[in-house]
């Protein structure tokens, strides 16, 4: 059948409702192409009879090596008569380009796009608000640092996690359209969200409950869809999370940021740069095996407590200490740090920061789920803990107090047992338990200043003297011989390092060996034989000097990070 | 052969890996639509002048046969990404030979070279399924028995389709591939689609019926 032929049939052929299905399915198309996912669900719930020509459409595209970019079209259309000055052209144009760079002049021409203004900057790259010139649309423009790369093959595997990434379509997560290279730079563009990050929401204050259960639900539905995807996020945080004008959220920066923070000589401290507050136990501990959906559901949970407190749930000035705060201890319940805040989503927010993976909800579906129970007043699955996970919890939240607590309680009970078994003297017996109790009030009250930030630094040592002036105290009643009993010493060194303050440590050195001293002059029946006392206190002096260079270690690893973390902000300024 | 049930695939494969000939032929022959379409894809109409794209899936097949033992997955999915991977491979090895020796020779590769995001673009759009297996776990099965779909249709039909809907061309760019007008590529490309709709439609039906 020739052309001709073939047309005049057609012709024939095309009734109206011919041509409404053409209409249609071209359309369908033209929307996959584009990747334009809101637009073929509109499409495909508005024609449910045309059902099975879209998966059939479906199934092609799945088919096609290329990725839905209609950019890529420009570039195959490029007319023929430029290619005489062609190369003339572009380095005039990188020139150009480079010194619209330089002198941040705006709009400045980057191949088919044209740079309206810097939006953002990062570890990564720079991120501009970026026209495209070819189709006249708005877009975000991230521009990848060369620098960022240690090898072709970071790069190769950089454009592959984008292409991943391309090809996927949901209401709440920011979608790419194209990777490429242009004067050397390295890019990918995504959709324009044109609004804050949740880091800016909560900066304000605690967003109210109902809104903060509202817009988690959203991330947690779009990272549901990320995890069928079988792609983990890994680096979830406020930052991350865009909001259009309605405060709806997008998820952005899945995959990509990893490949720039896995790699190279800085493996592990890479995964670490940045801001630890948001990161899952297993992954500040460097367990990147471990790293699950889990992990994302952690995260999630930590944005959500963000939201409804106004802070992360472990935020020191220093990375290193919030990874230790992630590691090992626990955060204050969101309705004690907030009034108002409904027990259920609070119960839910902590489910989701369980330190075990197991612990925690197992899919992003089954936050969602909760969440939903929560909105519509319906019972949570999360479910208060039990006394032993609590207690074990309070222990994390509170190390310091909880050691003494302990300590303090055990003495008590024995000496408590022994006064029942053997009957010593009730007025000795007395004053000894007093001194006990005084001294788990004062623990209690310095636990309670310890919480007000402006007074911290000033509660670690004067508990850490205090401490030893109530042991001394203590010795100096007890009958001889004290014998054992002045171990309490050397554990109230021990003890001291659980501040991680080298100074704290020395303090407490000090005023152990003192203590010891008055108590070996008011006790002189205990220091006989004369060179035992001499030998007690060496050693004493020696532990705290390995204590102290234990804390010193760890806070030269610590100032290692912050240091790490700066100059990386700073390369990138 | 188009009716196969989807757990065909990991069978043959099975036997294939532990050395039965005759599965490992099957195997190939089950996949040799599905690579075939997508090299077709893949090189496109600037280089169907150069390459042929049997040739491609040749050596494709030729190259998953001897590296057979090479291959770690168990899924279907991940088998028929390992194909498409190295599919992937031999289309840049291809490119690349091609550009680099006859350069001068193709107007239209010079005129993609010359175009901005070009040459890294270009690489990108063939490897964009070079992921790493764990990504490769969505159910293929479908694209087999579409591939197989397409397989069947008359040769325009077959370029009318791989020209709109696999290389995602405009209508104005596949009447000026094909050399026809833009109507009549528009009306072929519906005719290709209800035939194609109908083929998946009586594959759907045998499935429910062999289960």
């Amino acid at each position: 059948m020739s052309d001709s032929e073939q047309n005049k049939s057609d012709q024939n052929e095309s009734s109206s409702e011919e041509l409404e299905l053409f209409d249609t399915l071209d359309r369908y198309v033209d929307y996959l192409n584009r990747g334009d996912e809101n637009s073929v669900q509109d499409l495909s719930s508005k024609n449910l009879d045309s059902s099975q020509f879209f998966q059939c459409l479906n199934s092609l595209d799945k088919l096609s090596p290329v990725m839905p970019m209609a950019d890529l079209i420009p570039v195959l259309n490029i007319p023929e008569n430029d290619n005489e000055d062609g190369e003339n052209n572009s380095e005039e144009d990188r020139d150009e380009f480079e010194k619209g760079m330089n002198q941040k002049q705006f709009p400045c021409k980057f191949g088919g796009y044209e740079l309206l203004e810097e939006i953002g900057r990062g570890g990564m790259g720079a991120v501009f608000k970026a026209r495209q010139t070819t189709l006249g649309r708005e877009i975000a423009l991230k521009m990848i640092l060369s620098s960022r790369f240690a090898s072709p093959e970071q790069v190769h595997r950089f454009y592959t996690e984008a292409k991943t990434a391309g090809k996927l379509k949901h209401p709440h997560i920011v979608g790419i359209h194209e990777v490429g290279e242009i004067h050397g730079q390295h890019y990918f563009t995504m959709n324009l969200v044109n609004g804050k990050n949740l880091n800016q929401l909560f900066k304000e204050g605690p967003v109210p409950a109902e809104e903060a259960a509202l817009i988690l639900q959203k991330i947690a539905d779009a990272v549901h869809y990320l995890h069928e995807n079988q792609i983990i996020h890994r680096d979830l945080k406020p930052s991350n999370i865009l909001l259009d004008e309605e405060g709806n959220p997008y998820v952005s920066d899945f995959g990509l940021a990893k490949i720039m923070d896995y790699d190279g000589d800085a493996t592990q401290s890479g995964s670490i740069l940045g801001t630890p507050s948001y990161m899952p136990p297993e992954q500040a501990a460097g367990h990147l095996n471990q790293i699950s959906e889990r992990s994302d559901i952690y995260s999630l949970g930590a944005i959500l407590y963000s939201l409804l407190t106004g802070k992360p749930p472990f935020s020191n000035d220093n990375p290193l200490d919030t990874l230790v705060d992630v590691l090992e201890s626990e955060p204050a319940l969101p309705t004690d740090v907030v009034d108002g805040v409904p027990r259920e989503l609070s119960l839910i927010c902590m489910k989701c920061l369980e330190k075990e993976p197991e612990k925690r909800y197992q899919t992003a579906a089954e936050l969602v789920a909760d969440l939903e129970r929560f909105l519509c007043g319906d019972p949570v699955e999360a479910k208060p803990v039990g006394i032993i996970h609590s207690l074990h919890r309070w222990m994390r939240r509170e190390p310091a107090l909880a050691t003494r607590l302990t300590g303090l309680v055990i003495a008590a009970v024995i000496i408590q047992i022994t006064y029942w078994k053997l009957g010593t003297n009730i007025h000795y017996h007395t004053r000894i338990m007093t001194v006990f109790g005084c001294w788990f009030i004062w623990a209690l009250f310095c636990q309670w200043v310890l919480a007000d930030d402006r007074l911290s630094k000033v509660i670690c040592y004067l508990w850490a003297i205090s401490d030893i002036a109530f042991l001394t105290g203590l010795l100096f009643i007890t009958e001889s011989p004290l014998g054992p009993l002045l171990i309490g010493y050397p554990f109230l060194i021990v003890a001291s390092g659980l501040f991680f303050d080298v100074k704290v440590v020395w303090t407490s050195t000090f005023f152990s060996l003192i203590g010891y001293a008055i108590l070996m002059r008011l006790r002189i029946e205990e220091s006989n034989p004369p060179q035992y006392p001499i030998i007690f206190a060496a050693v004493m002096a020696l532990l705290g000097m390995v204590v102290a260079y234990q804390v010193h270690r760890t806070r030269l690893l610590s100032r290692y990070f912050k240091q790490n973390k700066y100059s990386s902000g700073n390369s990138s300024k | 052969m188009e009716n196969h049930p989807p757990s065909e695939m990991i069978v043959l494969l099975n036997l294939a890996r532990s050395g039965d000939q005759e599965a490992q032929d099957r195997l190939f022959e089950l996949c040799r639509n599905y690579i075939s379409i997508i090299a077709r894809a893949q090189i496109g109409t600037w280089l169907q002048t150069k390459v042929d794209a049997s040739d491609l899936v040749q050596q494709t097949l030729l190259d998953a046969h001897r590296g057979m033992n090479d291959f770690r997955g168990a899924s279907e999915g991940e088998w028929l990404g390992w194909l498409r991977q190295i599919l992937n491979n031999n289309t840049t090895d291809y490119i690349r030979k091609y550009r680099g020796a006859e350069k001068r020779d193709i107007r239209r590769e010079v005129s993609i070279d010359q175009g901005t995001p070009d040459n890294s673009e270009m690489k990108i759009q063939l490897q964009s399924d070079c992921d790493t297996p764990s990504q490769i776990i969505q159910q293929r099965e479908q694209e087999v028995r579409m591939a197989n779909a397409i397989s069947t249709l008359a040769p325009d039909y077959q370029q009318v389709i791989i020209l709109r809907n696999l290389q995602r061309l405009s209508f104005n760019e596949v009447a000026q591939d094909m050399d026809r007008s833009r109507s009549a590529v528009q009306m072929l490309w519906m005719r290709a689609l209800k035939q194609l709709k109908e083929i998946m439609d009586v594959e759907q039906e045998t499935i429910k019926d062999n289960e």
